[in-house]
C-alpha cells in the first residue's frame, strides 16, 4: 500500500552508517513513517536490508528511478555531486508513486524529537524550505549574510514537497539543471544543488519558509543560539531541537565541528558538545568504521577532469547551446577542436588510472 | 490608510522620473508621488519633476551625508538611498510606501498592491515567477541568481515593526556596500532583498504576471493589445519596466538584452508609447545634464578610482572631514594628490 507520507534520503555506500543512524532516530519518533534510502552504486548491497535494524527503511537503487543516461551521470559526477543531483529525481519518483507528501533529509542528520512543524508545513504547502538562519529573530550578521548569499539562503539538506502541479514542475526544472550544472561555481551563481533553491520562492506559488530553530539545525545556528541538553533531548534557544544536521562533520576528526569552519572546535561548544559526541558514538555503533572504508563511486582522481568538463558545458549553456559546440576554451587553454580536447582528456584518464 | 509612492533619480534621469510619476498619478490621483533628487540641486533654473513632489536630497537627513555621496557614483547613489527614502516617508506618517524605480510605466491601478500592505510587511516581486522555458533560460536564471531573486524596481513596505526592522537592516547594507561585485554576492541594493523572506515572515511574494514585466521575463510574458488595454498571460499589464532602455536607441529592448523591440510582439507598442512620453517629458533636454557630485569644490573631477579608494579606507576617512573639500592639508583631496597624483592628470 502506498503510504500517505514518507521521508527519503540519499546515501552513498560510505554514508550507510549515517543513514542507519538517521533511520533508527526517525523510527523512534515516527515509527509509521517509511524512510526511502537511495543508495547509488549499491550493487553489492542487495541484502542491504540486513544493515538496517529499522523496519521502516525501504532501500532503493538508482535503477528504480526513471533516469535516462544515469550511467553517464554517475561517471561525470563525484559522490557528493551525484547524491545532490539525484535529490529532485528521487522526490519526483516518490510523488509519482502516489505518496502525498515527502520530506527529504540529508543522511548526516539525527532526529531528536517529533518533526511536527516540518511535516505540518509540508502537508499544507507546495514546497517547504528551511533557511539556515531564522532572520525574524536573528540578523544573519556580516559573516553569514555574504557567505549565504553566495552558497544559498536555504539549506538543501532538508526540504518538504507535496504532490501539486507547481511542485512537480519545480522538481522537474531543478532535476534538469542538476543533471548538468551540479557544481561549485559560486561566481556564476551556482553552489551544487543548493543555490538553485533561492529561485524557489518565485517559481513555486505556495513556497513556505519554515523558520524553526529546532528544524535542520547545523553549524550555521551555533553562533546564534544556546544549545542545552534537557531530559533526553536538546533545547536550542529555548526551542526543542528536532532535527540536527551534522553538516561537514567528520567522525574521523571528532574534534572538528565542520569542515566548512576548520577552526571551530567541538570541545568549546558548550551544550552542543554532548550532541556531537552522542552523534559520533551512534555512528560508530552503526558500523561507521566499516562503511567509511567502502570505496567511493569512482576514483576521485577523475574529479578535476569532469569539473572542467562541466565548466565547459556551463559556458556553452550560457551561450545558448546544449552541447559543447564550439566552446573548447577554459580561459587558460584553448583547444582547437573537440578531438584535441578529447585527446587531452584521454591523457588525463590514463594518468589517473596509473595513480 | 494613507499611502505614498516614490522614486529616486538624478538630474540626467529626471524625464524618467516624470514619466513614472505621470503614469502613476494618472491611475492613483489620491496617492502622492515623491521624487527624491539624488543630485545637487540645479542652479538658478527650475527643474521640476511634476507631477511628482520633488524632495531635495537633504530630506533624507543621512548621517555623514558627504561621505555617503562621495562613496558612490551617480547610479550607485540612486540605488543606495532607496531604503532611506522609504523609511523617511514612513516616518512622515504614511502607512505604506510603494517604491518604483525610475524607468517604470504604470498602466493600470495598483489598488490590490496597496491593500496587501494592510496584512503584509513587505511586498516583493520576483524577476522570474516560473522556470523560464525559452530563450536563454539558463543564462537568465544565472543572471537572476547573481543580481537578486527579487526585483528592486517594485517594492513596498508598510509601517509595521517588522517592515522597519528590514528597512533599517537594508539601510545599513546599502550605506556601505551598494556596489556591483557578483563574485562577492553583491549587486547594488537589489541582491540584499534575497534575505527578506527570511527576515520578514510576513512578507508577500507577489507573483502577478502583470507587474514588473521587463527584459528578464518578457519571454514568458505574452503581452497582447486587447483594446482598450494590454494584457499579459490573461491579466492586465500594470507595471512595465524599461531597465536599460534608451529612447535614442528605440530598436533595442535594453542594453542588458540583445533583443530588438520589434521582436516583442504587442509589447512594442508599450515601448513606443513610453518613448513618446519620455520625449514629452523633456528627455532630450535633460539626459545630458551633468551629475553635480562628480566634482570637488574646485571643479576638478572625481574619478571612480578616487571613490573606490575612499571606500576602501573604511572608517579611516573620518579624519578627512568633507571629502569634496579641496582646501586644507588634511583633506582627502590633499591626501589623494600625494598618493594618487596620476588620478588628477587629464586623460587623453
Amino acid at each position: 500500500m502506498t503510504p500517505l507520507y514518507a521521508a527519503c534520503t540519499i546515501a552513498a555506500p560510505n554514508y550507510l552508517a549515517h543513514a542507519k543512524v538517521l533511520a533508527s532516530s526517525l523510527g523512534r519518533f515516527h515509527p509509521d513513517m517509511p524512510l526511502f534510502v537511495l543508495v547509488p552504486g549499491a550493487r553489492g548491497l542487495q541484502d542491504g536490508r540486513a544493515f538496517f535494524s529499522s523496519p521502516n527503511v525501504r532501500l532503493l537503487d538508482v535503477g528504480d528511478l526513471s533516469l535516462p543516461g544515469r550511467r553517464r551521470l554517475a561517471i561525470r559526477y563525484g559522490t557528493r555531486q551525484l547524491c545532490a543531483a539525484l535529490k529532485p529525481v528521487l522526490l519526483t519518483h516518490l510523488l509519482e508513486q502516489g505518496i502525498e507528501t515527502v520530506v527529504f533529509l540529508d543522511p548526516d542528520m539525527l532526529v531528536t524529537a517529533e518533526l511536527g512543524p516540518l511535516l505540518e508545513g509540508t502537508r499544507r504547502h507546495s514546497l517547504t524550505l528551511t533557511p539556515h538562519i531564522d532572520g525574524s529573530v536573528h540578523l544573519p550578521g556580516p559573516v553569514f549574510e555574504r557567505e549565504l548569499l553566495l552558497t544559498g539562503i536555504y539549506n538543501a539538506g532538508c526540504l518538504g514537497v507535496s504532490n501539486r502541479n507547481d511542485t512537480v514542475r519545480f522538481l522537474g526544472w531543478w532535476g534538469n539543471r542538476l543533471r548538468t550544472y551540479c557544481l561549485e561555481e559560486i561566481r556564476q551563481g551556482i553552489h551544487y544543488d543548493q543555490r538553485w533553491l533561492d529561485l524557489a520562492p518565485g517559481f513555486v506559488e505556495d513556497c513556505w519558509v519554515l523558520c524553526d530553530p529546532g528544524v535542520n539545525a547545523g553549524w550555521w545556528r551555533l553562533p546564534f543560539y544556546d544549545w542545552v541538553s534537557s531530559g533526553d533531548g536538546f533545547l536550542i534557544g529555548g526551542t526543542k531541537l528536532r532535527l540536527f544536521h551534522a553538516s561537514g562533520y567528520d567522525p574521523a576528526r571528532p574534534e572538528q565541528v565542520t569542515r566548512y569552519h576548520p577552526h571551530w572546535r567541538v570541545e568549546s561548544l558548550g551544550g552542543a558538545r554532548t550532541l556531537f559526541e552522542t552523534y559520533q558514538r551512534l555512528l560508530v555503533e552503526a558500523g561507521w568504521n566499516r562503511y567509511s572504508s567502502l570505496p567511493s563511486l569512482r576514483p576521485d582522481g577523475w574529479q578535476p577532469l569532469f569539473d572542467m568538463y562541466h565548466r565547459l558545458l556551463l559556458q556553452a549553456g550560457r551561450n545558448g547551446s546544449k552541447g559543447l559546440g564550439g566552446v573548447w576554451s577554459t580561459g587558460r587553454v584553448v583547444y582547437r577542436s573537440a578531438a584535441a580536447w578529447a585527446q587531452w582528456a584521454r591523457g588525463s584518464f590514463t594518468g589517473c588510472k596509473r595513480r | 490608510m494613507q499611502y505614498a509612492a516614490a522614486t529616486v533619480a538624478s538630474k540626467s534621469r529626471i524625464a524618467l522620473a516624470r514619466v513614472t510619476a505621470r503614469s502613476f498619478v494618472d491611475r492613483h490621483p489620491e496617492i502622492p508621488f515623491f521624487h527624491l533628487l539624488a543630485d545637487e540641486p540645479p542652479l538658478g533654473t527650475q527643474l521640476g519633476s511634476e507631477p511628482a513632489r520633488s524632495l531635495p536630497f537633504e530630506t533624507l537627513e543621512l548621517p555623514r551625508e558627504e561621505q555617503f555621496r562621495f562613496r558612490y557614483t551617480e547610479m550607485e547613489l540612486s540605488y543606495a538611498v532607496t531604503p532611506f527614502l522609504i523609511a523617511r516617508l514612513l516616518e512622515q506618517g504614511y502607512d505604506g510606501v510603494l517604491f518604483l524605480k525610475q524607468e517604470t510605466l504604470v498602466l493600470q491601478p495598483l489598488d490590490d498592491v496597496f491593500s496587501r500592505l494592510q496584512h503584509h510587511s513587505v511586498i516583493l516581486t520576483p524577476h522570474l515567477i516560473q522556470p523560464p522555458r525559452k530563450r536563454a533560460a539558463l543564462s537568465r536564471e544565472l543572471n537572476v541568481l547573481q543580481a537578486g531573486v527579487f526585483n528592486g524596481g517594485v517594492v513596498a513596505f508598510n509601517a509595521s515593526r517588522e517592515a522597519r526592522r528590514v528597512l533599517s537592516w537594508w539601510m545599513e547594507k546599502t550605506s556601505r556596500t551598494c556596489r556591483l561585485a557578483v563574485q562577492e554576492g553583491l549587486h547594488y541594493e537589489q541582491r540584499w532583498l534575497d534575505w527578506v523572506p527570511v527576515l520578514a515572515p510576513g512578507c508577500c511574494i507577489l507573483r502577478d504576471p502583470g507587474i514588473n514585466i521587463g527584459h528578464w521575463n518578457l519571454a514568458e510574458r505574452c503581452v497582447r493589445f486587447e483594446p482598450p488595454g494590454f494584457t499579459v498571460n490573461g491579466v492586465p499589464v500594470r507595471v512595465f519596466r524599461f531597465s536599460g532602455y534608451r529612447p535614442d536607441r528605440p530598436q533595442s529592448v535594453s542594453r542588458y538584452d540583445a533583443r530588438r523591440v520589434k521582436q516583442t510582439g504587442d509589447a512594442a507598442r508599450i515601448f513606443a508609447r513610453y518613448r513618446e512620453m519620455l520625449m514629452e517629458a523633456g528627455w532630450s533636454e535633460t539626459f545630458n545634464l551633468s551629475y553635480g557630485w562628480d566634482y570637488f569644490d574646485d571643479g576638478s573631477r572625481i574619478t571612480p578610482v578616487m571613490r573606490a579608494v575612499y571606500h576602501s579606507l573604511g572608517e579611516h576617512v573620518e579624519g578627512f572631514g568633507n571629502p569634496f573639500q579641496t582646501s586644507g592639508d588634511t583633506s582627502f583631496h590633499a591626501w589623494l594628490r600625494e598618493y594618487y597624483p596620476q588620478e588628477f592628470e587629464p586623460h587623453a
